[in-house]
């Protein structure tokens, strides 16, 4: 983690914590490279992207698909197939609008609930946020909610590590009805790419 | 209504040891972890807390009305519930109108306050709990026995056989199978579910969001899926801003579960699109009910409206030591726990209420754990008494409940009275026409009272600097004056002039069964006397933690009173005194030392409402005490609670003290460490190890004499 801001380091540390993982990527094809290995190490056939910038997530389908895999944004579904895939897809990759470090926290924003679902459904869920949006500490969340929920109908999903249960006799078991698996790529510079 | 036979399900609790152990076990890795977490929150971000639950509720008819246009503006349906039957009956007609036939649940304790799943199945509908531990209370024909983990009163291998025996699936006793299959038995309920019912979490009014909480991402699915969304909500967890929200979701999941957030927090403010299972995006309908059943009356109740600051984190079940061996189908009635003693009344009415209430026995911890500072002991005491105003108070709990007057009474013929008590004849009657269990040895009075024996100023001075008031309770009074006597000394040698002002017992036993009346008048007796006191500049110390626990928080409350209020800001157990001094670097320290002396130190309930900084082990290690601090919480005595007869009360006392009895038995201290005289009791009592006051060490110290 060399020449992370204290705020990145804290998040990733929080998120091994949650037992999900994070990791710094520097560019857009760190993070294309970084992803299609997980997918091809994970033997995944049905990967499914929502809430990603256009030109990442071509990069993404494009090289994933040349690999073997299915790769579809879900804007480039046909809306009739859109839940039929949500039910197979075997990894959800989203973008995120807010991070926490303090907890380790994303904060999602859908438009819909078919972009909400590619991090319900599938047993893997990959986060891809950019280091300027991760904030210090929970209670900063205040003002963007209130804008966000005044001025659109947009559901917001805080997600703090994998889907967990502690019910049968404390113990600590992932996965239950979310995902069991949960990794976060953290994009050095958006803009400035190579 | 069918009353409750509440001695026989007490005993059958009691035979249960495996779940007694499980559940103990559980209680207390729960409390260890939401202290650890909660350990960073300060005293003025609590008290924020309390103020926004507060104004919440006094801002309540602005923000349901705020609500209610937020939530019409973004076409979203708004139903304020009565009843619980109206609530009941909307979601009935709702889902017959639509045409469900399936419906997915998401954990709510307001729907299980309702029964609302009683209703949707008696009109045909297939209703499921989708929560892992909801799931298999609901396969098991039960209701929640905790809060935020429902099903913590089953173990793994009833879990396995339960799923056995009703889904005829072979499973390991292993929480990872267990949960890899409810995964996918489950998914395809959500899959093909016509409507999802939730509860919420918070609800903010200014932008018209529901808030849901959960871990295990059932609460997203249930919001996702199904083509209309029903959240059932009761009208207290509405708050005003995005400010005030945050921070109660800062605080839940710590002190809920020892999490530093909750997993999956989903926030809506109407019915967005999901993908259907044949026809592309379709619009979700979102109704939100907002649930009354009982809370706006308890709004205009003085004492009952507190408990609609509770943000349900189940903190306070973590630390009650009937729950604790209990468990919440005993410990409760929908609502169980401390909580649940509050809201049973609110939702549920005094009846049923009162059928679990008897089971508190004041030692306040809920109150001391709560995020918010709710004042569950009063509420109960209150509790008892408009049952016992209503239909009578119990024989047993009106003799208890004197208790005090009984000691000074016996007192003043000791000679016969302790002669007495040591007769089986005595014991017999004791039990037959008191209920004061037979096997209970009561302790011996003094041949003179405190008063008697210690030569102390009676009238207030004005003149000189360090002046105390000596508040010595009934035990220090008449039975132990040995501490009273030790307390005196070790005031003076440090040049305090010490006072007596004409005081009675404290009133805590008459609180604790509910005769508030009677603490009243104990109340206003004492506040009198001592407030002379103070007003002359005097602090007021007491060796008896529950003494001053009366005096900062049971007076002050039942009597409104500026005199009250002013000696609540006074009063101070011996040992927080001292340790204030000592911090002051004004403690004669001239003091023997005991290396080589071994104790374990049991903290009384009482004190950890008066310092959290344990003061007693300061002074420990300053005498060179080699000391064990074991926490397992309350002993289980609860003053005379632990004196009645079988399992009215000395049964569950007993339980309750078994793993403290088993840890002071197994080691091998000198003796054991604490303010408390009814903890003496209880402690010296089963495990037959001599409890010192540490007064008395202190005392023991500055003369330069060996321990007691």
């Amino acid at each position: 983690m060399d020449g992370c801001s204290d705020t990145v380091k804290k998040f990733i540390c929080e998120l091994e914590r949650l037992g999900a993982t994070g990791k710094l990527l520097r560019t857009h094809t760190d993070v294309v490279k970084h992803i299609s290995e997980f997918v091809m190490e994970k033997g995944a056939k049905l990967v499914l992207m929502g809430g990603l910038e256009r030109r990442l997530s071509s990069e993404l389908s494009e090289t994933i698909t040349s690999l073997g895999a299915s790769c579809f944004d879900i804007t480039d579904v046909e809306r009739r197939d859109l839940r039929k895939l949500l039910e197979k897809a075997d990894i959800g990759i989203t973008g995120a609008e807010l991070a926490v470090a303090e907890t380790g926290s994303l904060v999602i924003a859908s438009e819909n609930d078919a972009e909400r679902l590619l991090s319900c459904l599938p047993p893997i869920h990959i986060a891809i946020i950019s280091k300027e949006k991760i904030l210090d500490n929970f209670l900063e969340l205040a003002e963007w909610l209130r804008k966000v929920q005044a001025t659109s109908t947009r559901i917001v999903s805080i997600i703090t590590g994998p889907s967990r249960t502690a019910d049968i006799e404390l113990e600590i078991v992932m996965g239950v009805h979310g995902p069991c698996e949960q990794h976060v790529i953290i994009l050095e510079g958006m803009s400035s790419e190579e | 209504m069918k009353s409750r036979n509440l001695i026989a399900e007490i005993s059958e609790a009691l035979k249960n040891k495996n779940q007694m152990e499980n559940l103990r076990t559980s209680m207390l890795c729960m409390r260890d972890k939401r202290d650890a977490a909660m350990a960073g929150y300060t005293e003025r971000e609590l008290t924020e807390l309390r103020s926004i639950r507060q104004s919440s509720l006094s801002l309540l008819n602005e923000n349901i009305k705020t609500l209610k246009e937020k939530l019409e503006e973004n076409g979203c349906n708004f139903y304020f519930a009565k009843t619980s039957k109206d609530a009941c009956e909307y979601v009935v007609n709702l889902a017959r109108f639509k045409g469900v036939k399936r419906i997915v649940k998401a954990k709510s304790m307001t729907t299980e306050e309702i029964e609302l799943n009683r209703w949707l199945i008696a009109e045909g509908f297939e209703v499921i709990e989708t929560d892992l531990g909801e799931w298999l209370v609901q396969l098991a024909g039960q209701r929640p026995s905790h809060l935020t983990a429902p099903a913590i009163h089953l173990s793994r291998y009833e879990i396995s056989k339960l799923i056995e025996e009703k889904l005829g699936v072979k499973l390991p006793a292993d929480p990872k199978e267990v949960t890899k299959f409810v995964r996918s038995f489950l998914r395809e309920k959500f899959l093909t579910a016509d409507m999802g019912i939730t509860g919420g979490n918070i609800v903010v009014a200014e932008t018209g969001s529901l808030v849901l909480v959960t871990n295990e991402g059932n609460g997203r699915l249930v919001t996702a899926l199904p083509r209309i969304h029903v959240a059932i909500v009761g009208l207290e967890k509405l708050v005003r801003t995005w400010e005030d929200a945050v921070k109660i979701l800062d605080v839940l999941p710590k002190s809920a579960t020892g999490q530093k957030m909750a997993t999956y927090i989903t926030i809506l403010n109407s019915g967005s699109e999901t993908p259907s299972p044949n026809d592309g995006l379709a619009k979700r309908e979102f109704h939100l009910i907002l649930l009354d059943n009982g809370r706006l009356n308890a709004l205009q109740d003085e004492i009952m409206s507190e408990a609609l600051k509770c943000i349900r984190c189940s903190a306070c079940f973590n630390v009650c030591p009937t729950y604790r061996v209990l468990g919440g189908h005993v410990f409760g009635y929908i609502y169980s726990g401390p909580m649940g003693i509050p809201w049973t009344y609110i939702s549920h009415g005094l009846e049923n209420a009162a059928g679990f209430a008897s089971l508190c026995i004041s030692c306040g911890l809920c109150r001391e754990t709560c995020p918010i500072g709710i004042d569950t002991p009063t509420m109960v005491s209150e509790i008892k008494r408009r049952y016992g105003e209503r239909n009578g108070y119990r024989w047993v709990d009106r003799r208890l409940a004197g208790y005090e007057d009984l000691v000074k009474l016996a007192s003043s013929v000791s000679n016969v009275s302790n002669f007495l008590l040591d007769t089986n004849i005595m014991k017999w009657i004791l039990e037959k026409f008191i209920g004061i269990d037979r096997r209970v040895s009561l302790p011996k009075f003094s041949k003179k009272t405190l008063r008697e024996l210690v030569d102390v100023t009676f009238t207030p001075r004005t003149e000189g600097e360090r002046k105390v008031a000596y508040f010595a309770d009934s035990m220090a009074y008449y039975i132990n004056t040995d501490v009273g006597l030790a307390a005196v000394n070790v005031l003076r040698k440090n040049g305090f002039e010490v006072a007596m002002p004409p005081q009675k017992g404290s009133g805590m036993p008459s609180f604790l069964y509910g005769l508030l009346e009677s603490t009243k008048k104990v109340a206003e007796y004492n506040v009198k006397n001592v407030y002379e006191y103070v007003s002359k500049g005097y602090d007021v110390v007491s060796t008896e933690p529950t003494a001053i626990y009366c005096f900062r928080f049971v007076y002050p409350k039942l009597l409104g009173t500026k005199e009250a209020q002013k000696v609540a800001e006074r009063s101070y157990e011996l040992f927080g005194y001292l340790l204030r001094m000592l911090e002051n670097n004004a403690l004669d320290l001239s003091f023997k030392r005991y290396k080589g002396v071994k104790a374990i130190y049991h903290l009384p309930c009482h004190s950890r409402h008066l310092s959290k900084d344990k003061p007693v082990l300061k002074f420990l290690e300053m005498l060179e005490i080699e000391t064990e601090f074991i926490d397992y919480g309350c002993c289980g005595m609860g003053g005379t609670w632990g004196m009645k007869k079988g399992y009215e009360g000395y049964e569950i006392s007993k339980a309750i003290a078994e793993p403290l009895v088993s840890a002071i038995s197994e080691s091998d201290v000198n003796f054991v460490v604490t303010e408390c005289s009814l903890c003496k009791i209880q402690i010296e009592r089963f495990t037959g190890k001599k409890v010192i006051h540490p007064v008395l060490l202190l005392d023991k110290a500055y003369k330069g004499l060996p321990v007691p």
